[in-house]
C-alpha cells in the first residue's frame, strides 16, 4: 500500500514537473511562454520585425 | 484541403482607435480586445469572414497607424502586412479602411496613401451615430462617386452596417475598385521618375508606385531596407532624388502632407454639412475642462485610484470569506477520504487544495480591480489620463505615449510591454520596457492584501489598510520615475521627451457587455493560472518541503523532550501525536527546501525574514504569486495550522522564530510585513516577463532588468525594515 502510494505521489510530482518544463520551454514557436496569460504574446507573432 | 494561395485575404486598416478591432470583432464574431484609446492592437490579428457566398475570408486586423510612413513597430506591421512584405504573407486581396466620419479629411490620407498600393479599396465610415448625434451629415453617395470605391457607414460596436459592408466587399472582389490618386505635380513626378528609372529600370527592383512615394516623402524609410540594391548607393539615389523634390520648390518632409490635403479638400467640399449644434461645445469638451486640468485634473486621478483601491479591499471580503469556506470543506472531505494514506493525504490537503486555494481566494479583488480598470477604459478616461501624465513624464525622459504600456502593466507586465511596439523612438521604448515590471501588476495584490490584512488593518482599521494598498501600487512607480530620469540620461544622453501627439477619444457610456467580457478574461486568466501552472509548482513545492522523511526524526524529538520511545507500536503512536506539531516542524527543516532556506535565509536576515519567508521569496522567482501557495504549505507541513487559524493571516500572528538571537518573538510584524510587500513591489518575480524583455530587446537587457531591480528590490526591502523597526 505504502509502495502504491508513493508511486502515485511520485507520479503526480513527476506529470507536475514536465508540465512547468513544457510551459516555460515550450517547443513549439506558438505555444507562448507559459504564464497562462491569455493575452500572452510570447514569442512574438510569426512576423519578422525589421530593424 | 484549401491552400493558404486560395484564401482570400482581407485587411482591416486605419487611425488608431477608428473601431477596427471592434468592426473586426463584428465580421468575425471573435472577442479580440477593445478599448476607447490609442495603441490596443500591437500586432496583426487573423479571423474568418463568412461572406454568405460560401466562401470565408481571412480577415487580418491591423494596428492602427496615421500614414504609410511607419516609424513605430506597431505602424511598421501594418505597413508590412498592406506592401505584402510580411514573411510567408502575400499582400491582402482588398483593404477595408476604416474612417472615423468625425475626422473624414485627416483619416482619408492614409486611405490615399493606400490607393497607391493599388489594392482595391473599401472604405467604413465609423462612428456613424456618434456623428448623427452632433448633427453632422455625410453624403456617402457622392463620396462614393468622387473617390472611386464603395463608401459604407457603418456603428461597429453595435453591428449596424455589418450586411452591408459585406455587400460592398462581395462587390468589390468581382470589381477590385481603386481609390482615386492625387496628381503630383511636375517635380514630384519627376522625382519619382529619377527613383523608378535608377531601381525598377536598372536595378530591376519590385517596386509599388506607393513604395516609390515612401522613399521620396519619408525620412530614412524602411523601404530601403527591402531593396537588392546596396544601401549606400539605395541611400544615394533617395538622396539624389529628394534633392530634385527640393530644387523643384518641395521640402521632401513636408510635400507630401501639403499636396495630399491641396488633393483631398476639394474632394471633400459639400460632402460634410455640419449643423447648428456642432458650435456648442460638446459634452466631452465640458469634462476635459475639468479632467484635463492641470492641477484639478492630477485631483480627480488621484482621488479616483483612491477610491478604486479602497473598493478592492473593502467589497471583496465576503467573497473571501465564502472562498475560503469552500476550500475548508473540500480540505476536510479529502482529509477524510485519504486518512489511510498520509503522504496523498498531505499532498492533496496542504500542497494542492491548501496551496492552490491560498491563491484562489483573491479572485474577487481581482474581478473588482478589473471592472474598474475596464470602466475607467470604456468611457475614455484613460487616453485623458495619458496626457495628465505627460508633464509629469516629461522631466524623465518619457512621454504621454509610455503612459498606456505603463498602465497595462498594472494588469500585467506583458501586454504592457508589447504595447511599448507603439512608442516609435526606439531608446524611449527601451527606457518603458525596463520600468515596466516596476508597475504594480495585479499578481502582486494578493501578496499586498495577506499582509495588509493581518498586520495593517487589526492595527488601524480598513481605512488605513485600504490607504496602504493604494500606496503600495505607486511604490513602483516612486522607483520607475528617477530609474527612468537615469536611463534617459545615460542612454539617451539626457535628451528631452519627443513631443506627445495622441487622439482623445470621446467620452461613452460603458457598455455592459465589454466590461463584463473584460472582467471575466482576467477572472478566466486568473482561475486557468491558478490551475495549471500555480497547481503544478505547488505540487513540486509541496514535494520539496516534504521530503525526505527520514524514519528517525520522531525519535529525536521525542529524544530532546525527554521521552525515550519504545519499540511498541502504542508507544510509538502516543509519542507522535504528543508531539506531533514538532515533529512537523522538525520534519519541515530537513526537507529539501527547507535546508535551502535555511542556507539562504542569512541573505534576507538584514530585511527580517526568517528560513520559511526566504523559502517564500525564492519560490516565487518564477511567479511572484506562489509566495502566498508556498507559504500556506509551509506553515501546513509545520504543523502551525489549526482549527484556530481561520487563513493563512491567522497564522502569521502565531509564527515564532525558532532559534537564534530572536528565539520566540514573533517572525511577522509590521516591519517584516511592509518589506515584503517592498521587496514584492519591486523585484523582477516573473520568468515570463523576463522572457518578454528578452524578445523584445536582447537576453542582456532581460538579465540586467532582473539582475537590477532585484537588487533595487533587496535594499529598498532592507531600508524598509530597518527604518521601521526603529519607529514602531
Amino acid at each position: 500500500m505504502i509502495i502504491l502510494e508513493y508511486l502515485l505521489v511520485g507520479l503526480i510530482v513527476g506529470l507536475a514537473l514536465v508540465y512547468l518544463a513544457k510551459a516555460f520551454w515550450p517547443k513549439s514557436k506558438k505555444t507562448g511562454c507559459g504564464c497562462s496569460n491569455a493575452h500572452c504574446k510570447v514569442p512574438k507573432p510569426d512576423l519578422k520585425i525589421r530593424a | 484541403m484549401r491552400k493558404d494561395a486560395d484564401i482570400l485575404r482581407i485587411a482591416l486598416i486605419g487611425n488608431p482607435n477608428t473601431g477596427k478591432s471592434s468592426l473586426f470583432n463584428a465580421l468575425t464574431g471573435l472577442k479580440q480586445r477593445v478599448g476607447n484609446y490609442s495603441g490596443v492592437t500591437v500586432e496583426k490579428k487573423t479571423g474568418e469572414w463568412n461572406l454568405g457566398d460560401g466562401n470565408a475570408i481571412e480577415l487580418i486586423d491591423l494596428p492602427g497607424t496615421y500614414s504609410l510612413s511607419a516609424k513605430s513597430i506597431d505602424e511598421r506591421i501594418a505597413v508590412d502586412v498592406l506592401c505584402g512584405h510580411a514573411e510567408g504573407q502575400p499582400a491582402p486581396d482588398l483593404v477595408v479602411v476604416v474612417v472615423d466620419v468625425e475626422n473624414l479629411q485627416r483619416n482619408l490620407f492614409l486611405a490615399s496613401q493606400a490607393a497607391e498600393l493599388n489594392v482595391p479599396m473599401v472604405i467604413a465610415l465609423n462612428c456613424w451615430d456618434v456623428a448623427e448625434r452632433k448633427g453632422l451629415k455625410i453624403d456617402c453617395k457622392l463620396l462614393e462617386q468622387r473617390l472611386g470605391v464603395p463608401v459604407v457607414p457603418t456603428v461597429a460596436n453595435r453591428r449596424r452596417g455589418v450586411d452591408e459592408l459585406r455587400t460592398a466587399v462581395l462587390g468589390a472582389l468581382k470589381t477590385r475598385p481603386v481609390m482615386i490618386r492625387p496628381s503630383w505635380p511636375d517635380a514630384v513626378k519627376e522625382s519619382l521618375g529619377l527613383l523608378r528609372s535608377a531601381f525598377i529600370e536598372k536595378n530591376g527592383e519590385n517596386l509599388k508606385d506607393g513604395e516609390l512615394t515612401r522613399l521620396l516623402f519619408d525620412q530614412k524609410s524602411a523601404v530601403i531596407s527591402r531593396l537588392k540594391t546596396p544601401k549606400p548607393d539605395a541611400e544615394a539615389i533617395v538622396k539624389s532624388a529628394r534633392e530634385h523634390l527640393r530644387k523643384g520648390g518641395y521640402n521632401p518632409d513636408a510635400a507630401e502632407s501639403l499636396l495630399r490635403f491641396r488633393f483631398l479638400n476639394p474632394l471633400l467640399l459639400d460632402i460634410i454639412e455640419r449643423q447648428a449644434i456642432l458650435k456648442q461645445r460638446s459634452r466631452s469638451e465640458g469634462i476635459d475642462q475639468l479632467l484635463l486640468h492641470r492641477f484639478w485634473g492630477l485631483c480627480v486621478f488621484v482621488g479616483m485610484m483612491y477610491v478604486v483601491f479602497q473598493s478592492v479591499y473593502t467589497w471583496a471580503g465576503p467573497f473571501m470569506d465564502l472562498i475560503e469556506g469552500v476550500t475548508g470543506w473540500f480540505q476536510g472531505l479529502a482529509a477524510g477520504a485519504l486518512e489511510s494514506t498520509p503522504t496523498l493525504q498531505s499532498l492533496v490537503v496542504d500542497g494542492i487544495i491548501g496551496g492552490v486555494g491560498a491563491f484562489v481566494v483573491f479572485l474577487p479583488q481581482i474581478l473588482i480591480l478589473f471592472l474598474f480598470i475596464a470602466l475607467l477604459e470604456e468611457t475614455g478616461y484613460m487616453a485623458r489620463a495619458a496626457f495628465l501624465m505627460d508633464k509629469l513624464f516629461q522631466w524623465c525622459g518619457l512621454n504621454g505615449k509610455s503612459f498606456v504600456p505603463l498602465l497595462s502593466s498594472y494588469a500585467c507586465a506583458i501586454p504592457g510591454i508589447m504595447a511599448t511596439r507603439t512608442i516609435s523612438d526606439p531608446k524611449t521604448r527601451m527606457i518603458t520596457i525596463l520600468i515596466a515590471p516596476l508597475m504594480s501588476c495585479s499578481a502582486r495584490l494578493p501578496v499586498y492584501l495577506l499582509l495588509i490584512g493581518a498586520f495593517v488593518e487589526p492595527l488601524y482599521g480598513p481605512a488605513v489598510a485600504g490607504a496602504t494598498l493604494f500606496a503600495m501600487h505607486f511604490v513602483g512607480a516612486l522607483v520607475a520615475a528617477p530609474l527612468a530620469y537615469l536611463l534617459n540620461q545615460t542612454l539617451n544622453k539626457g535628451r528631452p521627451a519627443q513631443p506627445f501627439i495622441m487622439e482623445l477619444p470621446h467620452y461613452r457610456v460603458p457598455r455592459i457587455g465589454s466590461i463584463f467580457w473584460r472582467i471575466y478574461e482576467s477572472g478566466k486568466d486568473f482561475v486557468v493560472r491558478a490551475g495549471t501552472v500555480i497547481f503544478a509548482m505547488t505540487i513540486i513545492i509541496w514535494a520539496l518541503l516534504y521530503f525526505p522523511r527520514p524514519a528517525d526524526v520522531p525519535f529525536e524529538v521525542a529524544r530532546e523532550n525527554g521521552v525515550e520511545i519504545t519499540e511498541s507500536s502504542t508507544s510509538k503512536e502516543a509519542v507522535m501525536q504528543q508531539f506531533s506539531r514538532e515533529i512537523d516542524a522538525a520534519y519541515l527543516e530537513q526537507s529539501y527546501m527547507g535546508r535551502f532556506g535555511q542556507l539562504a535565509q542569512p541573505i534576507f536576515d538584514p530585511a527580517g525574514y526568517d528560513w520559511k519567508i526566504t523559502v517564500g521569496v525564492l519560490a516565487s522567482f518564477p511567479a511572484r504569486e506562489v509566495i502566498i501557495s508556498t507559504l500556506g504549505i509551509t506553515y501546513a507541513l509545520g504543523g502551525e495550522v489549526d482549527e484556530e487559524s481561520k487563513d493563512l493571516r491567522d497564522t502569521f500572528k502565531s509564527a515564532t522564530w525558532e532559534s537564534g538571537p530572536r528565539e520566540g518573538e514573533p517572525v511577522y510584524n509590521l516591519a517584516v510585513a511592509l518589506s515584503i510587500m517592498v521587496f514584492f513591489a519591486l523585484c523582477m518575480q516573473c520568468g515570463a516577463t523576463v522572457a518578454v524583455i528578452a524578445r523584445e530587446l536582447n537576453w542582456s537587457w532581460a538579465l540586467a532588468s532582473f539582475f537590477g531591480l532585484t537588487g533595487i528590490a533587496w535594499v529598498a526591502a532592507v531600508a524598509v525594515y530597518q527604518i521601521t523597526i526603529r519607529i514602531i
